[in-house]
C-alpha cells in the first residue's frame, strides 16, 4: 500500500509539473487583474450550473437503475463522446434563431449540456452498488419517494455528492468548446485566455492561466477538505 | 392474509409458478440459491409484475399496486444502512406514518440500540424490522433477512420474528433456519413451489435443533474459567 502511495504522489505530482515547471521557467510571470471579470463571472455560472445539474444528475441516475434504465444511460452520457464544438453547432440555432447567444443563458446551457453527463456518472456508479443491496427497493416498500427519497439519498451519499458537486463545477468552469459557438460574451475564462493569447502571445495570458490552476488546485483541496469530512 | 393465486412469472431465463399459496402463520419458503424465491417475494411485494396470476392481501387484490402502497412489510437481505441513527430512524417513520414508535423498540428489545449509534448488522436488521412493523403491514415478506449475521445476531433475531404475531413470508436457503422459523414449510425448486410441508416431518428435526442449541449452551459453559 505504501508503494501505491508513492506511485500516486509521483504520477499526480508529475501532472502538476508538466503544467506549471515550464511555464514558470520560461515566461515572464505578471498577473493579469483582467483575469478577474471573466474567472468571477465563469465561478458565478458554474455554480449556477451546478446547483440545476445536481438534482438533474440524481434523478437520471435513479431512472437508468431500472431494468429498462439503459436507454436513459445513453441519452445523457452521449454528450461527452462529442468535440464541445460540435455540442455548440448543434445548439446554435436555438441560440441564434432566438438571438440569445452570447447571452448567460447561452452560457448556462452549455455548461448544463457538458455537466450532466459527468453528474450522472458519479451518482449512477454510486448508487448502482448500493441498489443491488436492496436499499432503494427497502425505501421503495416504505412508502419512501419523490422529494424525501431524493433527500434521503443525498444525505446518504454525502461523499458522492461533494465529488459530483466538484466534477460538475469544474467541468462547467473549464468549459470552451461550446462557448467558441454560442457564448463568446459575457467573457468567460476560457474564451479570454484564448482570445490574450491571440492578440499578444504567451507571456499575456501565462500569468492568467497560472492563477486559473492555482485557483483550481484550492477549490479541490477545499472539497477534498469537505469529502473527508462526510466520510468521518 | 396472503392469498398466491396461479402466479406465473418470467424474467431473467427463470420460470416461476405458484399453483396457490395462502399465507397465514409464519410461512418459510426454503431453496436453493437461483431457485427463484427471491423473485417470487420481490414480486409479491411489486417490484415487477408478474405474467400472470393476482395476489390478494385480506381479500383485495393488490396485484398492480405499487410497492409502497401493499400493505406489506419487506426486509432485504442484506442489512440496509438508512443515514439516520437509530432513534431517529425509527422517529422519521414514526412520523411518516403516524406511529408510535415505542411499541415496536419494546416489541423488538431495541431500548439499548435505539440510543447507541453504530450498530452490529443483527441490530440494523433489528432495527429495520421495527421501522417496517411502523408501517403497520397486514403481512410481512423477509427476504433472508439473517443470512449476512452472525449466529448468535441470528438468533436473537429469529426469536424476535417467531414473536411478530403477523402473516409472514420468510425465504432462506437454509433448512435450519427455516425449522427454526416455520409454522408451516414450502420448498422452492426450479422456480415451482412445493408443499406445504407436512408438520411431521420437520418436527422432529426441529426437537435436533433444540438439542443443538443446548449443546452450544454447554460448550460455553464449559470454556469458562472456573
Amino acid at each position: 500500500m505504501e508503494r501505491f502511495w508513492i506511485y500516486s504522489l509521483a504520477v499526480s505530482s508529475t501532472y502538476l509539473a508538466v503544467f506549471t515547471v515550464p511555464t514558470l521557467a520560461t515566461q515572464r510571470l505578471a498577473f493579469t487583474p483582467q483575469i478577474l471579470g471573466p474567472l468571477i463571472t465563469t465561478a458565478l455560472y458554474s455554480s449556477l450550473a451546478t446547483a440545476i445539474v445536481i438534482p438533474l444528475s440524481l434523478l437520471t441516475s435513479l431512472g437508468s437503475l431500472r431494468s429498462d434504465g439503459r436507454i436513459i444511460t445513453t441519452l445523457t452520457t452521449f454528450p461527452i463522446a462529442i468535440p464541445h464544438t460540435a455540442i455548440g453547432v448543434l445548439l446554435a440555432p436555438i441560440f441564434f434563431r432566438t438571438g440569445l447567444h452570447d447571452t448567460g443563458l447561452a452560457i448556462l446551457t452549455g455548461m448544463l449540456v457538458v455537466c450532466l453527463p459527468i453528474g450522472f456518472g458519479v451518482f449512477r456508479s454510486y448508487l448502482a452498488p448500493l441498489a443491488e443491496t436492496g436499499y432503494l427497493e427497502f425505501l421503495a416498500s416504505l412508502r419512501v419517494g419523490g422529494h424525501r427519497l431524493i433527500l434521503l439519498i443525498l444525505r446518504s451519499s454525502k461523499a458522492a455528492l461533494i465529488s459530483a458537486i466538484l466534477l460538475c463545477w469544474f467541468r462547467a468552469f473549464s468549459e470552451l468548446g461550446v462557448f467558441f459557438i454560442i457564448a463568446q460574451r459575457p467573457l468567460t475564462v476560457g474564451i479570454y485566455i484564448y482570445e490574450a493569447f491571440m492578440r499578444a502571445g504567451f507571456e499575456e495570458v501565462a500569468g492568467a492561466a497560472l492563477t486559473l490552476l492555482l485557483v483550481a488546485l484550492l477549490v479541490s483541496f477545499a472539497f477534498t477538505l469537505g469529502e473527508k469530512g462526510a466520510r468521518d | 392474509m396472503l392469498e398466491i393465486r396461479s402466479l406465473s412469472i418470467r424474467r431473467w431465463g427463470l420460470s416461476i409458478y405458484v399453483e396457490r399459496m395462502v399465507v397465514e402463520s409464519r410461512t418459510v419458503i426454503v431453496g436453493r440459491n437461483g431457485s427463484g424465491k427471491t423473485s417470487l417475494l420481490r414480486c409479491i411485494m411489486g417490484f415487477y409484475r408478474p405474467d400472470s396470476g393476482r395476489i390478494l392481501l385480506n381479500g383485495a387484490d393488490i396485484t398492480s399496486l405499487p410497492p409502497g402502497e401493499r400493505r406489506l412489510g419487506y426486509l432485504p437481505q442484506h442489512p440496509v444502512k438508512l443515514p439516520f441513527r437509530p432513534q431517529e430512524q425509527l422517529r422519521y417513520f414514526a412520523k411518516l406514518y403516524g406511529a408510535n414508535p415505542a411499541h415496536v423498540i419494546e416489541q423488538l428489545g431495541l431500548e439499548s440500540i435505539s440510543q447507541g449509534a453504530g450498530l452490529s448488522a443483527g441490530e440494523l436488521q433489528l432495527l429495520n424490522l421495527a421501522t417496517v412493523l411502523l408501517k403497520d403491514p397486514e403481512a410481512l415478506l423477509l427476504d433472508e433477512p439473517v443470512s449476512s449475521i452472525d449466529f448468535t445476531q441470528k438468533m436473537r433475531v429469529i426469536r424476535h420474528i417467531r414473536r411478530l404475531g403477523k402473516p409472514l413470508i420468510y425465504v432462506t436457503h437454509d433448512p435450519i433456519e427455516a425449522l427454526l422459523v416455520a409454522d408451516e414449510l414450502f420448498l422452492m425448486h426450479d422456480g415451482r413451489l412445493w408443499g406445504p410441508v407436512p408438520n411431521e416431518w420437520y418436527e422432529s428435526a426441529e426437537n435436533a435443533l433444540s438439542e443443538l442449541d443446548l449443546y452450544v449452551l454447554l460448550a460455553r459453559r464449559a470454556q469458562r474459567p472456573a
